[in-house]
């Protein structure tokens, strides 16, 4: 006992010397605020920047749908992979935006020695095209291409059947080009999946299973001679490693992992945090196919009764604030005017009365043509979020005479489910790493049955206004026509709307170059001082 | 032997394959499915979900299924993973050796350190330091294992203490933490299992004969009495063994290990069947082939089974 003590003390000491020394004062507003500060200095050559990411991705491919997430998407293309936006010349299309006509820069190498030519972006885009292959999800924005030609190695003309504004975008902003020889072969176990061959600035080097992936400089574009990013699932043993100075990049921390930092004085002297918006937005649905759900006034009544501000305090930790809007925060597609349902349980209270739920029988709960106000809210078990958001709602619909209960399941049965419309309530959120977005998937009737439109909103007006949008390539316009969309569907409460959460980073002050954007880092730019 | 041997070999076959069966009708029971889990994006509608899992073959009746997966088997085929399509061999002989490594130190530092306590605590069950001891074990049997790795975590590998070993892997003596976090519990039970059959041993009749007839205590209590408790032990070794093959998720997933824990954590959160097929195979052979093993030692242990066996 006495040696455990000694122990104890030897240890507890230890730590006194290692964190010796004159406290800082505190963290600066940059610091606290997650800006970056300007940055001062010529970029040095050299040096590896290690990257914490906390699920390593499946795949290496943005085509596969299997692959096809955030994550992979932003290690992938920009660093390895490079869209027609770099690899174009030019590009420029017809009046009535049928044709695209596409010149490739001269000279563009893949990693692997061979000229990029129109070829590899036909042998891309085929491959997306291609209704065997496991490729419908990016297939879905370019479904209106109906021909690819290959005048000579520098030229790429694009037919489309009909205009759709996101089409062109998604064909150059989106597709990362690959070398035709590279995908020859059975598509799902294809080697380009785990060994990605691009035109990008970094190079593929290896992948250790579980470990990490590894990538190299590829010329002179990028001053960092390696990028290696780690998987860390365990956040605390992450936040071990980033003290020690094993990370120069965290990524996504969690609200709880951001604010443990400002207590951190290591962590104000030698990380800089980074918050950026991103285009996510947070909601809870309810499946309006039932009768229960079916009312916009009883939406809009659950809405009123979501404690939305002890959330955001709570849950959130103030990180994510609310929003209204089913596009990019801040941009033109949103209606600034929108403000949010407040928390008030009376007017819920008598929002609910004129929608037809009394309690006529005195039990405590509503009911409505004989049918009681109790529904079950489906929760994926994974969703740390849900399970402290869900029981604060619970009470506040309790108290207005509402049988709400929490139905947890993994997460693999909880899509499984959500797909089926087998659910009372749910939660999703909505992700793109683009300001420019289409929301027809989501909310038009059309897609309630096999679709996206999981809840089952349907709005003849707002199903009107996206079939515009789709047609519209006048950017202001298609804005204007937006911001009616956002107004109606909040109106009408089609997602009881919650909250963004913004990127979440830490990088370790001799890190230099990061610009945040939605496409993440441009890594290219990165650079590690001395 | 060698026919007894033989004949628990066969047993093996209808035992592995009621074992797999009943993996196979649990995995596929389970709701939800690999392609569950893409990403939601517009283009992936229901026709589109549904023709992915035709072509992975899903959409054959589960008998069916279960048959392909044999005729594989038997070719030494495990398929591939419906996640990432990697080949279920290579992501198994990945995943083997780290927990292999993990789970066979803390199997031979659990129980060799448990036999020379277990004797101590039985031999000198009276005195002061070994009540402390027993009382020791006992608290540390209440230790939960993710609270002890993230306090060794933070003492040895964290950067304010020791930093004597990595956060995370295996490599530069990463190794040792995980091992003294699954050796512990090992050797709290199997201290207190050698200790209960030795107490239970030291009370035979031959115990005292070898007593009277003079010969010295130590080779008593080594030589008669800790022969006789090791039955127990071993049988508990046996059992042990694949419990810890089959790899510790929370510690996997504290220390970065990417071990057989975490693979069939993973892989069944991800319903990847091929990978949990993969996973229960190789754990049905070792449970299998350790409990082989532990019968075969009895006949070593205590000559009258091998007799009785002979018989």
């Amino acid at each position: 006992m006495i040696r455990l003590a000694s122990l104890a003390v030897v240890l507890a000491l230890s730590g006194c010397q290692r964190c010796g020394g004159a406290a800082p004062k505190g963290p600066d507003a940059a610091w606290l605020e997650g800006r970056l500060t300007p940055e001062t200095g010529a970029p040095r050559e050299g040096g590896t920047l290690v990257v914490r990411v906390p699920i390593e991705p499946v795949g290496l491919t943005r085509l596969h749908d299997r692959f096809n997430e955030g994550t992979m998407v932003r290690l992938t293309v920009g660093p390895i992979y490079e869209t027609l936006t770099r690899l174009a010349q030019t590009w420029s299309e017809s009046d009535d935006h049928l044709t695209l006509t596409i010149t490739l820069r001269e000279g563009v190498k893949f990693h692997d020695g061979h000229v990029l030519d129109s070829h590899d972006v036909k042998a891309t885009i085929d491959v997306v095209m291609n209704e065997q292959l496991p490729t419908a999800g990016f297939r879905a924005s370019l479904e209106t291409l109906s021909s690819v030609e290959t005048p000579d190695p520098r030229t790429v003309i694009v037919r489309w059947s009909k205009p759709y504004f996101l089409a062109t975008h998604t064909l150059l902003a989106a597709l990362p080009v690959m070398p035709a020889s590279a995908l020859v072969g059975d598509f799902d176990t294809l080697p380009i999946h785990r060994a990605p061959i691009g035109t990008g600035p970094f190079r593929f080097e290896k992948w250790d299973p579980g470990t990490s992936i590894s990538l190299v400089r590829a010329d002179d574009r990028a001053h960092l001679e390696r990028v290696v990013y780690r998987f860390v699932k365990d956040d605390p043993a992450a936040m071990q490693a980033f003290e020690k100075g094993e990370f120069g990049l965290m990524t996504r921390l969690t609200p709880s992992a951001w604010r443990a930092l400002e207590s951190q004085p290591w962590a104000w002297q030698r990380t800089q945090r980074i918050a950026f918006p991103e285009n996510t937005w947070a909601w809870l649905g309810f499946n309006q196919r039932k009768a229960m759900f079916a009312d916009v006034a009883t939406r809009r009544a659950l809405a009123m009764l979501y404690p939305a501000d002890t959330i955001e305090k709570t849950v959130d930790l103030g990180l994510e604030p609310r929003t209204t809007c089913p596009y990019y925060p801040g941009s033109k597609s949103c209606d600034p005017t929108v403000t949010p349902l407040p928390f008030d349980p009376s007017a819920a209270k008598r929002l609910l009365a004129e929608a037809g739920w009394t309690d006529a029988d005195h039990d405590g709960v509503l009911e409505r043509e004989g049918v009681k106000f109790s529904f079950a809210f489906l929760a994926a078990a994974q969703s740390v979020k849900m399970t402290k958001l869900l029981p604060l709602f619970l009470d506040t619909l309790k108290a207005a005479g509402i049988d709400a209960r929490i139905e947890t399941v993994d997460v693999s049965a909880y899509l499984s489910r959500v797909r089926a419309h087998d659910f009372d309530a749910m939660a999703l959120s909505w992700s793109s790493a683009d300001e420019v977005q289409d929301n027809f998937a989501n909310f038009h009737s059309s897609q309630a049955e096999s679709g996206n439109n999981f809840l089952g909103y349907r709005n003849p007006e707002v199903d009107r206004l996206l079939e515009q949008i789709r047609d519209d390539f006048d950017a202001e316009h298609r804005a204007s026509l937006e911001r009616e969309v956002h107004r109606r569907v909040y109106a009408d409460q089609a997602y009881l709307f919650m909250g963004r959460r913004p990127a979440l980073d830490a990088a370790a002050r001799s890190v230099h170059g990061l610009k945040p954007s939605l496409g993440w880092y441009d890594l290219s730019a990165v650079w590690i001082a001395n | 032997m060698r026919r007894y041997v033989l004949r628990r070999l066969l047993l093996m076959v209808p035992t592995f394959l009621g074992i797999t069966v009943l993996t196979f009708a649990v995995a596929q029971l389970a709701p939800g499915d690999p392609f569950s889990l893409e990403t939601e994006s517009a283009g992936l509608t229901a026709d589109a979900l549904a023709r992915q899992r035709a072509n992975a073959g899903l959409d054959a009746p589960i008998p069916l299924q279960f048959a392909r997966w044999v005729s594989r088997v038997v070719r030494f085929d495990f398929g591939r993973s419906l996640i990432d399509q990697r080949p279920v061999l290579e992501k198994l002989g990945e995943a083997m050796p780290r927990t292999a490594l993990v789970a066979g130190l803390a199997l031979l530092l659990g129980f060799g350190l448990a036999v020379p306590l277990g004797v101590f605590l039985a031999t000198n069950a009276r005195r002061r330091w070994a009540r402390v001891l027993e009382a020791t074990l006992l608290i540390a049997w209440s230790v939960p294992s993710f609270w002890l790795a993230v306090l060794l975590l933070m003492f040895f590998a964290g950067p304010r203490y020791l930093d004597w070993f990595p956060v995370q892997g295996l490599a530069d003596g990463g190794f040792v933490l995980p091992v003294i976090c699954l050796t512990w519990p090992t050797l709290v039970i199997a201290t207190r299992q050698v200790r209960s059959a030795m107490e239970e041993a030291l009370r035979q009749d031959y115990v005292k004969a070898a007593r009277a007839r003079g010969i010295p205590e130590r080779r008593v209590i080594w030589n008669h009495a800790l022969r006789n408790s090791l039955l127990p032990v071993v049988t508990m070794l046996g059992l042990h063994l694949p419990f810890l093959v089959g790899g510790s998720v929370v510690i996997e997933r504290i220390f970065g290990i990417p071990g057989m824990g975490l693979l069939a954590f993973d892989s069944i959160g991800t319903r990847d069947y091929p990978t949990v097929m993969g996973v229960a195979t190789v754990m049905a052979v070792v449970t299998m082939f350790s409990m082989l093993l532990v019968d075969l030692a009895y006949g070593f242990i205590d000559p009258r089974i091998r007799v009785e066996r002979a018989g």
